[in-house]
């Protein structure tokens, strides 16, 4: 009997669908998306300390907090903390000490909202960090749509993207992210392997969040 | 035209992983030194644990090696199980192989703290679904011989619950999972015990 919610995600493989479909996805799981959006427009974010966390341990969760590390680190005036940094930090990170699996679906659909268990985790966290900010990211899904018609078969990989920035010392979400992101095979071809895209598919996932963060935000570092 | 095309490309994505071979030695010539084994969880997640245990039980049950218990192991492995870098490049929707990826480091440590003769080491670092229906968990392993932690022997194949990805057919549970994945581990522990001359 499996008890507990998977450490190592279910990645979905779907066959022959409708161009239709692809766009709900890209769109995020409610046809939205919004790569970062502020929970109150009037809210002013102010330059300071930034942890990325990762939402889980799994493969796909750490690397886009890694990506949206080092975009955020390279392009924003925030101080972001290195991936490493946090982990000396929290022991046992990556891990689902940040946010469990086993209610997921509400938070992806509420962007405002956060379960109080996984809230009262990224507290704890936030109290070994002490940042000023933290940013919460995660996968939804991760899905390989493999479509046929007659001019052959397509395969595209799409990953949902979700997030919620949390302010601090008041410890409330700030913004969030809900997106789709995708992108066509190149792998099985000339040596290079599924992994490089699906690696690729997240780095501009992280770079498409980060984008409209710092825009949002209005902290692009001068000398970019 | 739809379901059809379906059927074809889940037919032959069985065929993929039914090809995959679930236990080979890397020497034809293999002698076995020793009778003791531990069965090692590469990853710290609930179906890789699950594997372990029951890999453990079928190993006891199908071969003549003496298998550690899962207890045991967990009572000698410092933070066990914690998550060891395994023989691939890549998990997402199958594993991109790479045997000379794995941390032997971390595996000899493991053996000389355990002891044992022989290390069966498995890795469940994804699981895919097709359609909803079809849940297909992925698993590569690694036999080493001690003291130096040699692979002796490797494989890679997949516990698939769920037969059918029909409407009317209901999702596989948490126990069609989990049964996926003792019948799985039963059939590997028996062709472990041929190949390696140790058939009960």
């Amino acid at each position: 009997m499996i008890k507990k919610g998977l450490a190592s995600k279910y990645f979905h493989v779907s066959t022959v669908l409708t161009i239709f479909s692809v766009l709900i996805l890209l769109n995020g799981c409610g046809g939205v998306y919004k790569p970062f959006e502020l929970v109150d427009r009037n809210t002013r974010i102010k330059p300071g300390s930034l942890a990325v966390l990762s939402g889980s341990g799994s493969e796909v969760d750490v690397k886009l907090a890694a990506y949206l590390t080092q975009d955020l680190k390279k392009r924003s005036t925030f101080r972001v903390m290195s991936q490493g940094d946090i982990a000396r930090h929290l022991p046992g990170y990556p891990s689902d000490l940040v946010r469990t699996s086993k209610m997921p679906k509400a938070e992806e659909d509420n962007y405002a909202w956060f379960s109080q268990g996984n809230k009262g985790r990224v507290d704890a966290a936030h109290a070994q960090l002490n940042a000023d900010y933290i940013f919460v990211i995660w996968a939804g899904d991760l899905t390989r749509w493999v479509t046929s018609g007659q001019g052959g078969t397509r395969v595209d990989y799409v990953v949902s993207v979700y997030g919620r920035l949390f302010e601090y010392p008041r410890g409330r979400i700030a913004g969030y992210s809900a997106f789709g992101e995708s992108k066509g095979q190149s792998c099985c071809l000339f040596g290079k392997s599924e992994g490089e895209d699906i690696d690729t598919l997240l780095k501009n996932s992280a770079e498409t969040a980060a984008d409209k963060f710092i825009s949002i935000t209005g902290t692009e570092k001068a000398n970019k | 035209m739809a379901g059809y095309m379906r059927s074809i490309i889940f037919i032959a994505l069985s065929l993929i992983v039914g090809a995959c071979s679930t236990f080979n030695l890397v020497d034809q010539n293999f002698r076995l030194k020793g009778k003791t084994l531990a069965v090692v969880s590469g990853l710290y997640n609930d179906p890789n644990m699950l594997a372990a245990q029951y890999m453990t039980d079928a190993l006891r049950k199908n071969s003549r090696f003496q298998v550690m218990s899962q207890k045991q192991v967990a009572q000698t492995v410092s933070n066990y199980p914690q998550n060891i870098k395994g023989p691939y490049k890549s998990a997402y929707f199958q594993i991109d192989t790479d045997y000379s990826n794995t941390d032997i480091k971390k595996i000899r440590q493991i053996q000389q703290q355990l002891g044992v003769d022989y290390l069966y080491v498995m890795w469940t670092p994804t699981a895919t679904v097709m359609n909803d229906k079809i849940y297909t968990y992925h698993i590569i392993a690694q036999l080493f011989e001690g003291p130096s932690s040699k692979e002796v022997g490797n494989g890679m194949f997949g516990a698939t619950a769920g037969k059918t990805d029909c409407c009317l057919v209901p999702k596989p549970g948490d126990e069609d999972k989990a049964k996926a994945i003792k019948d799985t581990t039963e059939l590997v522990a028996k062709q472990i015990a041929e190949k390696t001359g140790t058939q009960k």
